[in-house]
């Protein structure tokens, strides 16, 4: 059904190399309206590289960011005018308000008006300290100051880089049903990357996996998966002959093992098991969390990707 | 254009440091007159043209004198030069001081406002990158060249605010401290100036020091684009603006030296008559100027509107 849509971002063909390193290799990736979308990838796969290709801090060797038709090499000031960001940690300028830093931004955009300003402060509830300065707010209070600028002038498309960073549970839920909110009623389509998998998980509709530069998975989290149980039964080498003879893929987990078969085999299953006198202590539906999914695809690369910066 | 210049006129001043700067500015320039005022009733001048017209006396009998080589005459030809000038300084200075002087020798203190622009030049840029605030701001629907020139211009005013800060605290001053002009001219590096035309001629010593400032101010605005980095800007540009002289003066030998940008910066040197070569024209240094400062603006929006963001 999404797939009828027009995008709203469309990554073409993108490549980025420095000196002799190919950083980001040929990527194509489209994005869609009312979409959250996580980004995943190890250390240095790209993830950054391709976000500041998408926000123009960066220009890409080949290739094109296409936004809302508007290719980005082109029409720089149109394409961008519908993207809100924050990239990374949002670094406002501290020895200034909140407010003058939203006035600030505001002026960077078309019809950013003084009650829209003031709109967005009260949705990201800093309507108490926001005439005070940056340099005395808390990491969450920066947070939501910097998606207040993100949000300022209605962009179409959010692009979020590490966005609960530094944000307390509670602070990171109403982050999400915020997101949520922008992106069902206001059809906003939004990009993040994280390294906290639980989160994307929680937030994302679909996930794209990039690896060494290339995107190797794009997946949607609603789909149906394969079906997999957890079984665990004594012996546990006749369990898995058993397991084997039948022509499932078995995979060893904690005491017992987890194979992909359909709910319908599983009252048959128990029979057979009982049927060979072995002691069965478990069979429960496994789902498979991101993480697993993720290191499967990424061969178990690093997750975190190092902040140093 | 005009509410990116607003932008960046309210970061400048969101910045303590540039009230302190401009507070300082004030309270040098006020304080210094001051104190010129007070040392004019210690020191007497007109002891020392005694003591100058004295030596030139025993230099002039020497020069007399039938017996000379050649060598030892044109050495003393030049001491004798070197002398009357210094004469010509000293009553000059004993003179007592008046509004119109002090406020026509305004243009003297200026290096302050060349210092203080020097500092918001190397940081205007460079401070985005290390306070990781440029990924914000080149992150709009703004093209790069709309802010670097929208940077440039703030410096330009601020030079411009500068300046006019030190020229009516000048004025302030020189009402506080010193005198009406009694008489109908006074003496201005060795010409008279009648006292009418002090005001002319002390706005347009300060247009040519402000040309200064605003000259060097661009070295600096592009080192700090080019570099990324405000301490590196600032060092290298304050570093050249006081040696620069002395550098040409060390060149002064080659016909280079007329070239570099600091034997033409200072463009008040073809109203006081200390020029570095004698063959040197204000419109030949004006045109070595607007070259330099086309060079600086080239490489500072190359390198900023070129370069990726990796900060």
């Amino acid at each position: 059904m999404e797939m009828e849509m027009k995008p709203v971002v469309e990554l073409k063909n993108l490549s980025k190399t420095i000196g002799k390193k190919k950083i980001i290799d040929d990527l194509n990736l489209a994005l869609y309206p009312g979409q959250i979308t996580g980004f995943l990838g190890p250390n240095g796969a790209g993830k950054t590289t391709t976000i500041r290709m998408m926000v123009g801090l960066m220009s890409p060797t080949s290739g094109d960011v296409i936004i809302e038709g508007k290719s980005l090499a082109d029409d720089f000031e149109e394409g961008l005018s519908k993207v809100g960001v924050i990239v990374e940690n949002p670094e406002m300028y501290k020895y200034m308000s909140g407010y003058k830093n939203l006035v600030h931004f505001g002026r960077m955009h078309k019809g950013v008006t003084k009650a829209r300003i003031d709109e967005v402060v009260d949705q990201v509830g800093m309507q108490k300290r926001i005439h005070e300065k940056v340099s005395t707010y808390s990491l969450g209070m920066r947070q939501r100051l910097g998606l207040a600028q993100a949000l300022l002038h209605r962009p179409k498309f959010l692009i979020l880089d590490e966005p609960t960073n530094g944000l307390d549970p509670a602070g990171i839920r109403e982050f999400r049903t915020y997101l949520r909110k922008i992106a069902e009623t206001e059809g906003v389509s939004v990009f993040v990357s994280s390294h906290m998998l639980s989160e994307i998980e929680l937030m994302c509709d679909r996930i794209a996996v990039i690896q060494n530069g290339k995107l190797i998975d794009i997946r949607e989290m609603s789909a149906e998966q394969e079906s997999h149980y957890y079984i665990e039964a004594l012996p546990a080498d006749a369990a898995k002959n058993l397991f084997v003879a039948e022509g499932f893929t078995v995979e060893p987990h904690k005491d017992g093992f987890i194979i992909n078969v359909e709910k319908t085999r599983i009252p048959s299953l128990i029979q057979q098991l009982s049927a060979q006198d072995l002691q069965l202590y478990a069979v429960e539906p496994h789902r498979k969390t991101l993480e697993d999914q993720f290191l499967e695809m990424t061969g178990g690369g690093q997750i975190a990707e190092a902040h140093t910066e | 254009m005009p509410k990116l210049i607003q932008n960046e006129w309210m970061k400048l001043w969101s910045k303590k440091g540039t009230w302190v700067m401009a507070i300082l500015l004030v309270a040098i320039i006020i304080g210094f007159q001051g104190i010129a005022k007070l040392s004019e009733k210690y020191m007497d001048d007109s002891r020392w043209t005694e003591t100058l017209q004295g030596d030139l006396a025993e230099v002039e009998k020497e020069l007399a004198s039938p017996d000379l080589t050649e060598d030892k005459k044109v050495e003393l030809e030049e001491r004798k030069s070197e002398m009357e000038s210094n004469i010509s300084f000293s009553i000059e200075s004993s003179q007592p001081q008046t509004r119109e002087k002090v406020i026509t020798e305004t243009f003297g203190i200026m290096s302050m406002v060349t210092l203080l622009t020097i500092i918001v030049a190397s940081g205007i840029v460079s401070t985005e990158f290390s306070q990781g605030t440029i990924k914000m701001l080149l992150s709009r629907p703004v093209k790069r060249w709309k802010i670097l020139t929208s940077k440039y211009i703030t410096v330009l005013l601020f030079c411009l605010l500068a300046t006019t800060i030190t020229y009516v605290s000048s004025a302030i001053g020189a009402f506080i401290f010193f005198p009406a002009s009694v008489e109908n001219s006074f003496m201005f590096y060795g010409t008279e100036l009648t006292t009418s035309a002090f005001l002319g001629k002390s706005l347009y010593m300060m247009f040519l020091a402000f040309i200064n400032a605003a000259v060097i101010s661009t070295l600096a605005f592009m080192l700090g684009t080019v570099f990324r980095s405000t301490s590196m800007a600032n060092g290298v540009s304050i570093f050249l603006f006081f040696t620069g002289p002395v550098i040409v003066a060390f060149l002064s030998k080659y016909e280079i030296a007329k070239y570099v940008l600091f034997a033409n910066a200072n463009l008040t040197q073809y109203e006081t008559g200390q020029t570095f070569f004698d063959d040197m024209t204000m419109p030949f240094s004006i045109a070595v100027l607007i070259g330099y400062v086309i060079i600086f603006l080239v490489l500072s929006l190359v390198s900023f509107t070129k370069r990726d963001v990796t900060a």
